[in-house]
């Protein structure tokens, strides 16, 4: 009997140990990614899918930055279908470009950001890369960084900064720190506190410059404090990395919002340069951007450009072709520009009536506060100064979308609902 | 003012070098047999007609230019992964799989190894065959992990190394990752048959490797869509949880536009979301979303079932005019008086060829016949015409008798 039993209870054993087995084999063979956590979802993408479940007629979406005309839609320039039309007409292939990209592109999109006069294209001492727009310049220029300037590992950003800096530069191997930018005492720039940190910027340090309408807050230095700026980076021995997503978009004007890179240049800064197509010619989903180094001299371009194509090939091989093309053609179609250069001050001229209207009617909603900076702040984005509780009834009660930090997309606000916004803005701030 | 003075002139890139020298080559009998893009056989890029319609399809939607969702465009997501995985694939019903739209089969690749090197935690290799793609192993070493090879092409025959590679592959550590190249080898073009297959998978279930799938050729191997993803849907159904990427640069033409997918087949659909969130986390920082204008014609033509139809008989038409090509250098090789075996050449499938010719052979051929290919012997048989298939065989024979 007992043997018996003890015969039963190892084969019961044995069966579970084997099914054990079995489990485990299967279990593990097919599932590897059981560690996996599910991340948060993009703070910034995360407020339209927000929106679009919301069922309120009024609702407003100002968080993504991507332009609207007056009646709130996506605008596709009349310069961006001519381009198409004419591209389309010539039937070209749809071959690999090369590893830099569109030769045509990169060319006219240096000359853009430099201007047609500039000494370091005439010496040719820079070299100018396709990139998949601002995202992947600015990803291609840190991954430059973190594999050649050994000298330093940190990178500085302007406190705040567009929220994708920070992963871009730290999954390039970088750390990140931060100087002093934004002042919220007075909705504006914090010159003293920025000189005074960069300032004290270990050498060789990189320090990232937003060219033009800042990205959050719209604040801008003003050219005299630029200059300051300049010095004291110089002095700091820091390398210069300007991101510049907004050209043409902030002022209206591209010499204008391209100064700070120029003045830079002029003094000897030999930066880096991350340019995007996405908003001011509405390209966002062709991806076109550029990535550029300004070198010693024409020998040390090449070199850089074969680095920078080694870097490239094992990340996509190549760019891709179509919004390069379309840029291409417009930059170098004196027709084409021309009306690119009017529907560009367009989208501008319109951003910059908004913020006007918004301020006149919060004050005819009876607003005692200081709204100037909403007209003072420049490019797509206002860094309203509401705190995170009045954030949140804008959304709940009014169903107006923003980021928690207070950013409204201006490009969002039409002549239709600015005075909703105003209504809204001022129920939760008086 | 000089912060790189350190940075060294690198090589260049050695496939891409081929094409820089042909160019250069004044000889009006040149042949570029490097870069492996299709040529018609008037030596022609060719862009489908499918392609064309679609885009005239997309133009006149008058479509906006507004940002894709980080993980690309939905409709091309759904149609990319159907048509690796089949129309009645479980893994598909199941909903157990995630498939993101990338950078062609390149940043496909890098999302893949960039993902493995985040999240795959318990080992830190990934096997690579002897040889592959040279560029797999800079997407590896760059995403940081580490790179490992298993025998898998013959020298002796040209052919399969199947117990070498059944060897090695048997020995790999638990948990690695291996990669497979789903059909049409590149370089070599020797593919294992549907039996091979099915040993190598059991052997990697028993060594309980994680599996990679390169697919840059699906269609343009045999002709047939099916039968090329038939090791994808083998090893899916044998439970293989794979990773694969998709190019639809060579079987859409669409090389430029940049069009790929990127899928991770999950346990069930709530890891296949935790997965999803976690590639888009990965992606953001790389370049925010992917490029819309070659995703919206692979989809048009996916799920325009006209288009599709077209769209099939072209891919068919280009891998028929490969093998109509094989079989004439063959011809023209034992016209020539060649007395090599060349059966590789027709027992080899894809775009590329491992003719088997040796450095020095190689080097006469571009030197005396201005023939460019790549130091190791790989021709792109798509660089092969009717009109030139003539002159390569007189080459060939030339610096191989």
């Amino acid at each position: 009997y007992n043997l018996l039993e003890l015969i039963s209870f190892l084969s019961f054993f044995f069966f579970f140990l084997l099914a054990c087995y079995f489990l485990c084999f299967r279990f593990f063979l097919s599932s590897w990614w059981t560690e996996v956590q599910m991340g948060p979802p993009d703070p910034i993408l995360g407020v339209t899918e927000a929106f679009k479940r919301d069922t309120n007629s009024k609702k407003m979406n100002l968080g993504v930055g991507a332009y609207r005309d007056d009646n709130g839609k996506p605008y596709v320039l009349s310069c961006v279908r001519k381009a198409e039309a004419l591209i389309a007409s010539k039937m070209l292939d749809k071959e690999y470009l090369p590893i830099g990209g569109l030769g045509d592109f990169n060319k006219a999109c240096a000359e853009l950001a430099l201007g047609p006069d500039s000494e370091v294209l005439k010496s040719k001492r820079s070299i100018t890369v396709q990139t998949i727009s601002g995202t992947g310049s600015l990803r291609i220029g840190a991954n430059f960084l973190s594999r050649f300037h050994t000298v330093a590992r940190d990178v500085y950003l302007p406190k705040p900064s567009w929220g994708n800096h920070t992963p871009i530069f730290r999954d390039a191997g970088m750390q990140l720190k931060a100087y002093r930018y934004y002042d919220p005492a007075t909705c504006g720039f914090d010159f003293t506190g920025a000189l005074d940190d960069v300032s004290k910027i270990p050498e060789h340090s990189v320090i990232m410059l937003h060219a033009c309408a800042h990205n959050p807050t719209g604040v801008d230095p003003r050219p005299e404090q630029w200059k300051e700026l300049s010095a004291v980076i110089k002095k700091r021995k820091l390398l210069v990395f300007f991101d510049m997503a907004y050209q043409g978009f902030a002022s209206g004007d591209i010499d204008r919002d391209a100064w700070a890179v120029r003045y830079f240049l002029e003094q000897g800064h030999n930066v880096l340069l991350s340019q995007s197509f996405a908003k001011n010619m509405g390209l966002y989903g062709e991806r076109v951007g550029g990535f550029t180094v300004v070198c010693a001299d024409a020998e040390e371009a090449k070199r850089v450009e074969s680095q920078l194509k080694i870097l490239i090939r094992p990340i996509y091989s190549n760019p891709p072709m179509n919004g390069a093309r379309i840029a291409s053609t417009i930059l170098s179609t004196p027709e084409l520009r021309s009306t690119w250069l009017e529907e560009v001050k367009g989208m501008a001229d319109r951003i910059i009536k908004m913020r006007e209207m918004l301020v006149t009617n919060l004050k005819k909603e009876g607003s005692t506060h200081n709204w100037q900076h909403v007209i003072d702040q420049i490019g797509m984005f206002c860094f309203t100064g509401l705190k995170p509780e009045q954030v949140e009834r804008l959304t709940k009660e009014f169903s107006v979308y923003m980021t928690k930090d207070g950013r409204i997309s201006v490009a969002g606000v039409t002549s239709g609902n600015v005075g909703y916004l105003a209504h809204a803005i001022h129920q939760v701030t008086k």
